[in-house]
Protein backbone atom coordinates (compact mmCIF):
# COMPACT_ATOMS: atom_id res chain seq x y z
CA UNK A 1 0.00 0.00 0.00
CA UNK A 2 1.40 3.41 -0.90
CA UNK A 3 2.23 4.78 2.00
CA UNK A 4 1.28 8.60 1.20
CA UNK A 5 -1.79 7.53 0.00
CA UNK A 6 -2.35 5.38 3.24
CA UNK A 7 -1.40 8.59 5.40
CA UNK A 8 -4.11 10.64 3.41
CA UNK A 9 -6.32 8.14 4.96
CA UNK A 10 -5.25 8.09 8.11
CA UNK A 11 -5.24 12.17 8.41
CA UNK A 12 -9.03 12.02 6.98
CA UNK A 13 -9.92 9.30 9.55
CA UNK A 14 -8.77 11.60 11.91
CA UNK A 15 -10.70 14.94 10.40
CA UNK A 16 -13.68 12.47 11.06
CA UNK A 17 -13.26 11.77 14.64
CA UNK A 18 -12.43 15.14 15.58
CA UNK A 19 -15.28 17.11 13.97
CA UNK A 20 -17.80 14.14 15.55
CA UNK A 21 -16.31 15.14 18.68
CA UNK A 22 -16.74 18.90 18.18
CA UNK A 23 -20.86 18.83 16.72
CA UNK A 24 -23.15 19.78 18.93
CA UNK A 25 -25.76 17.09 18.23
CA UNK A 26 -27.44 17.18 21.89
CA UNK A 27 -31.02 19.56 21.48
CA UNK A 28 -30.57 22.35 24.36
CA UNK A 29 -33.66 23.44 25.72
CA UNK A 30 -33.91 26.35 28.15
CA UNK A 31 -36.81 25.35 29.86
CA UNK A 32 -38.73 28.84 29.30
CA UNK A 33 -41.53 27.00 27.45
CA UNK A 34 -42.28 25.39 30.55
CA UNK A 35 -41.97 28.05 32.43
CA UNK A 36 -44.22 30.57 30.62
CA UNK A 37 -46.81 27.72 30.49
CA UNK A 38 -46.24 26.98 34.20
CA UNK A 39 -47.15 30.33 35.62
CA UNK A 40 -50.04 31.30 33.18
CA UNK A 41 -52.04 28.03 33.91
CA UNK A 42 -51.10 28.58 37.56
CA UNK A 43 -52.58 32.21 37.15
CA UNK A 44 -55.42 31.12 34.87
CA UNK A 45 -56.17 28.49 37.79
CA UNK A 46 -56.24 31.24 40.44
CA UNK A 47 -58.52 33.22 39.01
CA UNK A 48 -60.78 30.45 38.12
CA UNK A 49 -61.68 30.02 41.15
CA UNK A 50 -62.10 33.17 42.42
CA UNK A 51 -64.58 33.66 39.77
CA UNK A 52 -66.22 31.01 41.02
CA UNK A 53 -65.90 32.38 44.47
CA UNK A 54 -68.09 35.51 42.71
CA UNK A 55 -70.21 32.98 40.96
CA UNK A 56 -69.19 34.69 37.82
CA UNK A 57 -69.62 31.60 36.25
CA UNK A 58 -69.86 32.68 32.05
CA UNK A 59 -66.63 34.99 32.50
CA UNK A 60 -64.12 32.34 33.28
CA UNK A 61 -63.90 31.31 29.44
CA UNK A 62 -62.19 34.19 28.97
CA UNK A 63 -59.44 34.21 31.72
CA UNK A 64 -58.39 30.75 29.40
CA UNK A 65 -58.86 32.46 26.34
CA UNK A 66 -57.07 35.80 27.12
CA UNK A 67 -53.98 33.93 29.07
CA UNK A 68 -53.76 30.64 27.07
CA UNK A 69 -53.47 33.53 23.88
CA UNK A 70 -50.68 35.33 26.00
CA UNK A 71 -49.04 32.04 26.40
CA UNK A 72 -49.17 30.88 22.36
CA UNK A 73 -48.02 35.10 21.64
CA UNK A 74 -45.11 34.41 24.61
CA UNK A 75 -44.07 30.99 22.37
CA UNK A 76 -43.68 32.24 19.03
CA UNK A 77 -41.78 34.62 20.41
CA UNK A 78 -39.33 32.67 22.31
CA UNK A 79 -38.58 30.41 19.33
CA UNK A 80 -38.01 33.60 17.12
CA UNK A 81 -35.71 34.23 19.72
CA UNK A 82 -34.09 31.09 19.64
CA UNK A 83 -33.82 30.19 16.25
CA UNK A 84 -32.28 33.96 15.30
CA UNK A 85 -29.72 31.93 17.98
CA UNK A 86 -29.14 28.83 16.75
CA UNK A 87 -26.31 27.79 15.05
CA UNK A 88 -27.12 24.34 14.62
CA UNK A 89 -30.33 22.87 14.01
CA UNK A 90 -30.09 19.06 15.47
CA UNK A 91 -32.44 15.97 15.10
CA UNK A 92 -33.08 15.99 18.44
CA UNK A 93 -34.49 19.56 18.99
CA UNK A 94 -36.25 19.37 15.45
CA UNK A 95 -37.99 15.77 17.29
CA UNK A 96 -38.74 18.25 20.33
CA UNK A 97 -40.44 21.37 18.20
CA UNK A 98 -42.52 18.88 17.02
CA UNK A 99 -43.70 16.66 19.56
CA UNK A 100 -44.67 19.90 21.54
CA UNK A 101 -46.15 21.16 18.50
CA UNK A 102 -47.49 17.63 18.38
CA UNK A 103 -49.48 18.63 21.91
CA UNK A 104 -50.08 22.22 20.88
CA UNK A 105 -52.52 21.08 18.37
CA UNK A 106 -54.04 18.40 20.51
CA UNK A 107 -54.52 20.82 23.39
CA UNK A 108 -56.47 23.42 20.60
CA UNK A 109 -58.90 20.62 18.79
CA UNK A 110 -59.89 19.15 22.31
CA UNK A 111 -60.51 23.05 24.33
CA UNK A 112 -61.66 24.71 20.97
CA UNK A 113 -62.99 21.74 18.82
CA UNK A 114 -64.40 19.12 21.26
CA UNK A 115 -65.53 21.52 24.21
CA UNK A 116 -67.90 23.42 22.02
CA UNK A 117 -68.96 20.83 20.26
CA UNK A 118 -69.81 18.72 23.23
CA UNK A 119 -68.29 15.86 21.49
CA UNK A 120 -65.73 15.98 24.57
CA UNK A 121 -67.48 16.62 27.77
CA UNK A 122 -65.99 19.32 29.71
CA UNK A 123 -65.68 17.08 32.93
CA UNK A 124 -62.59 15.46 31.09
CA UNK A 125 -61.06 18.57 29.75
CA UNK A 126 -58.01 18.46 32.50
CA UNK A 127 -57.71 14.93 32.26
CA UNK A 128 -56.94 14.70 28.59
CA UNK A 129 -54.84 17.97 28.96
CA UNK A 130 -53.02 15.96 31.83
CA UNK A 131 -52.44 12.62 29.97
CA UNK A 132 -51.35 15.07 26.68
CA UNK A 133 -48.83 16.87 29.17
CA UNK A 134 -47.53 13.33 30.50
CA UNK A 135 -46.73 12.71 26.74
CA UNK A 136 -44.81 15.89 26.55
CA UNK A 137 -42.77 15.61 29.18
CA UNK A 138 -42.07 11.72 29.09
CA UNK A 139 -40.95 11.85 25.54
CA UNK A 140 -39.21 14.94 25.94
CA UNK A 141 -37.23 13.20 29.29
CA UNK A 142 -36.44 10.35 26.92
CA UNK A 143 -34.85 12.76 23.99
CA UNK A 144 -32.75 14.98 26.38
CA UNK A 145 -32.07 11.46 28.25
CA UNK A 146 -33.10 13.23 31.22
CA UNK A 147 -35.12 11.57 34.12
CA UNK A 148 -36.43 14.52 36.12
CA UNK A 149 -38.05 15.40 32.90
CA UNK A 150 -39.86 11.66 32.12
CA UNK A 151 -40.52 12.13 36.93
CA UNK A 152 -42.40 14.89 35.45
CA UNK A 153 -44.35 13.09 32.72
CA UNK A 154 -45.42 10.11 35.39
CA UNK A 155 -46.53 13.27 37.46
CA UNK A 156 -48.91 14.24 35.00
CA UNK A 157 -49.76 10.79 34.21
CA UNK A 158 -50.95 10.02 38.20
CA UNK A 159 -52.89 13.44 38.34
CA UNK A 160 -54.66 12.27 35.30
CA UNK A 161 -55.49 9.05 37.10
CA UNK A 162 -56.12 10.58 40.54
CA UNK A 163 -58.55 13.62 38.18
CA UNK A 164 -60.69 10.05 37.04
CA UNK A 165 -61.42 9.17 40.67
CA UNK A 166 -62.15 12.58 41.89
CA UNK A 167 -65.02 15.02 41.43
CA UNK A 168 -64.50 17.01 38.50
CA UNK A 169 -65.09 20.06 40.56
CA UNK A 170 -61.72 19.23 41.97
CA UNK A 171 -59.79 18.56 38.69
CA UNK A 172 -58.81 21.80 38.07
CA UNK A 173 -57.24 22.03 41.46
CA UNK A 174 -55.16 18.95 41.03
CA UNK A 175 -53.83 20.44 37.39
CA UNK A 176 -52.49 23.39 39.12
CA UNK A 177 -50.67 21.20 41.78
CA UNK A 178 -49.41 19.04 39.42
CA UNK A 179 -48.22 22.00 37.73
CA UNK A 180 -45.51 22.79 40.13
CA UNK A 181 -43.50 19.31 39.99
CA UNK A 182 -44.65 18.07 36.35
CA UNK A 183 -44.01 21.59 34.35
CA UNK A 184 -42.24 24.54 37.14
CA UNK A 185 -39.81 22.25 38.37
CA UNK A 186 -38.15 20.69 35.69
CA UNK A 187 -38.88 23.87 33.87
CA UNK A 188 -36.30 25.88 36.02
CA UNK A 189 -33.91 22.90 36.27
CA UNK A 190 -33.89 22.87 32.08
CA UNK A 191 -33.48 26.46 32.84
CA UNK A 192 -29.98 26.26 35.00
CA UNK A 193 -28.50 23.59 33.25
CA UNK A 194 -29.03 25.67 29.72
CA UNK A 195 -27.35 28.63 31.66
CA UNK A 196 -24.86 26.63 32.77
CA UNK A 197 -23.89 25.29 29.29
CA UNK A 198 -23.93 29.19 27.92
CA UNK A 199 -21.69 29.96 30.55
CA UNK A 200 -18.84 27.21 30.09
CA UNK B 1 -7.87 -4.74 -1.53
CA UNK B 2 -9.81 -1.68 -2.79
CA UNK B 3 -8.55 1.00 -5.14
CA UNK B 4 -7.66 4.52 -3.48
CA UNK B 5 -8.50 5.88 -7.03
CA UNK B 6 -12.02 5.09 -6.26
CA UNK B 7 -12.53 7.57 -3.08
CA UNK B 8 -15.03 10.35 -4.23
CA UNK B 9 -12.45 13.19 -4.91
CA UNK B 10 -14.94 15.58 -3.79
CA UNK B 11 -15.34 13.81 -0.72
CA UNK B 12 -11.87 12.96 0.07
CA UNK B 13 -10.21 16.72 0.36
CA UNK B 14 -9.99 17.18 4.46
CA UNK B 15 -12.16 20.55 4.90
CA UNK B 16 -14.98 19.26 2.83
CA UNK B 17 -14.82 15.79 4.84
CA UNK B 18 -15.38 17.86 8.04
CA UNK B 19 -18.03 20.12 6.44
CA UNK B 20 -20.56 16.67 5.28
CA UNK B 21 -19.46 14.94 8.77
CA UNK B 22 -20.79 17.50 10.70
CA UNK B 23 -23.58 18.10 8.40
CA UNK B 24 -24.40 14.05 8.22
CA UNK B 25 -25.04 13.99 12.06
CA UNK B 26 -27.04 17.49 12.28
CA UNK B 27 -30.71 19.01 10.55
CA UNK B 28 -28.72 22.04 9.38
CA UNK B 29 -26.13 24.27 10.45
CA UNK B 30 -24.98 27.87 9.74
CA UNK B 31 -21.94 29.29 7.92
CA UNK B 32 -20.77 30.64 11.08
CA UNK B 33 -21.05 27.17 13.04
CA UNK B 34 -19.44 25.36 10.44
CA UNK B 35 -16.12 27.95 10.28
CA UNK B 36 -15.75 27.67 14.14
CA UNK B 37 -15.89 23.49 14.10
CA UNK B 38 -13.61 22.96 11.37
CA UNK B 39 -11.53 25.92 11.78
CA UNK B 40 -11.26 28.03 8.42
CA UNK B 41 -11.55 30.74 6.66
CA UNK B 42 -14.28 32.98 5.23
CA UNK B 43 -12.81 32.09 1.59
CA UNK B 44 -11.71 28.43 2.12
CA UNK B 45 -14.78 27.32 3.44
CA UNK B 46 -16.78 29.28 1.02
CA UNK B 47 -14.70 27.47 -1.73
CA UNK B 48 -15.21 23.93 -0.54
CA UNK B 49 -19.12 24.56 -0.02
CA UNK B 50 -19.29 25.96 -3.88
CA UNK B 51 -17.61 22.72 -4.99
CA UNK B 52 -20.05 20.41 -2.00
CA UNK B 53 -23.01 22.34 -3.69
CA UNK B 54 -22.14 21.79 -7.49
CA UNK B 55 -21.67 18.28 -6.63
CA UNK B 56 -25.12 18.14 -5.52
CA UNK B 57 -24.12 17.20 -2.22
CA UNK B 58 -25.09 20.27 -0.06
CA UNK B 59 -27.66 22.32 -0.20
CA UNK B 60 -27.28 26.08 0.27
CA UNK B 61 -30.09 28.04 1.72
CA UNK B 62 -29.56 31.93 2.40
CA UNK B 63 -31.73 34.20 4.35
CA UNK B 64 -31.96 37.32 6.56
CA UNK B 65 -32.26 37.71 10.00
CA UNK B 66 -33.31 40.99 11.41
CA UNK B 67 -30.87 42.92 8.66
CA UNK B 68 -27.99 40.27 8.71
CA UNK B 69 -27.33 37.39 6.09
CA UNK B 70 -27.30 33.77 7.51
CA UNK B 71 -26.24 30.67 5.81
CA UNK B 72 -27.80 27.82 6.37
CA UNK B 73 -26.38 24.31 5.46
CA UNK B 74 -27.66 20.67 5.26
CA UNK B 75 -26.79 17.37 3.60
CA UNK B 76 -29.04 16.12 0.65
CA UNK B 77 -29.17 12.59 -0.15
CA UNK B 78 -26.90 12.52 -3.01
CA UNK B 79 -24.62 13.75 -0.15
CA UNK B 80 -25.72 10.94 2.71
CA UNK B 81 -24.73 8.64 -0.14
CA UNK B 82 -21.30 9.76 -1.35
CA UNK B 83 -20.29 10.06 2.31
CA UNK B 84 -21.62 6.84 2.99
CA UNK B 85 -19.71 5.64 0.05
CA UNK B 86 -16.68 7.00 1.21
CA UNK B 87 -16.65 5.92 4.66
CA UNK B 88 -17.05 2.05 3.42
CA UNK B 89 -13.77 2.79 0.48
CA UNK B 90 -11.99 4.01 3.17
CA UNK B 91 -12.53 1.34 5.29
CA UNK B 92 -12.14 -1.44 2.66
CA UNK B 93 -8.75 0.29 2.09
CA UNK B 94 -7.89 0.31 5.47
CA UNK B 95 -9.01 -3.48 5.34
CA UNK B 96 -10.59 -2.41 9.13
Amino acid sequence: MNSTKQNEVNDNLNVIKSMIEKTRTDAEESGSIFILWGWLVIAATILTYFFVYKEWFDRIGYIWFILMSLGVIGMIYIVKKRTKKEKVKSYSSVALTNLWISCGVSFLIISFLGIPLKVVPLESLNIIMAVIAGIGLFTTGGILEWNMLRIGGLIWWVAAIIMMFTHWYFHTLIFAIAIIPGYLVPGYALNRKYKNSQNA
Amino acid sequence: MHKFETLDPIVHAPVRLAILTVLISVKSADFTYLKEVTETTDGNLGTHLQKLEDAGYVKVEKSFVGKKPKTTLSITKSGRKAYERYIEGITKYLKI
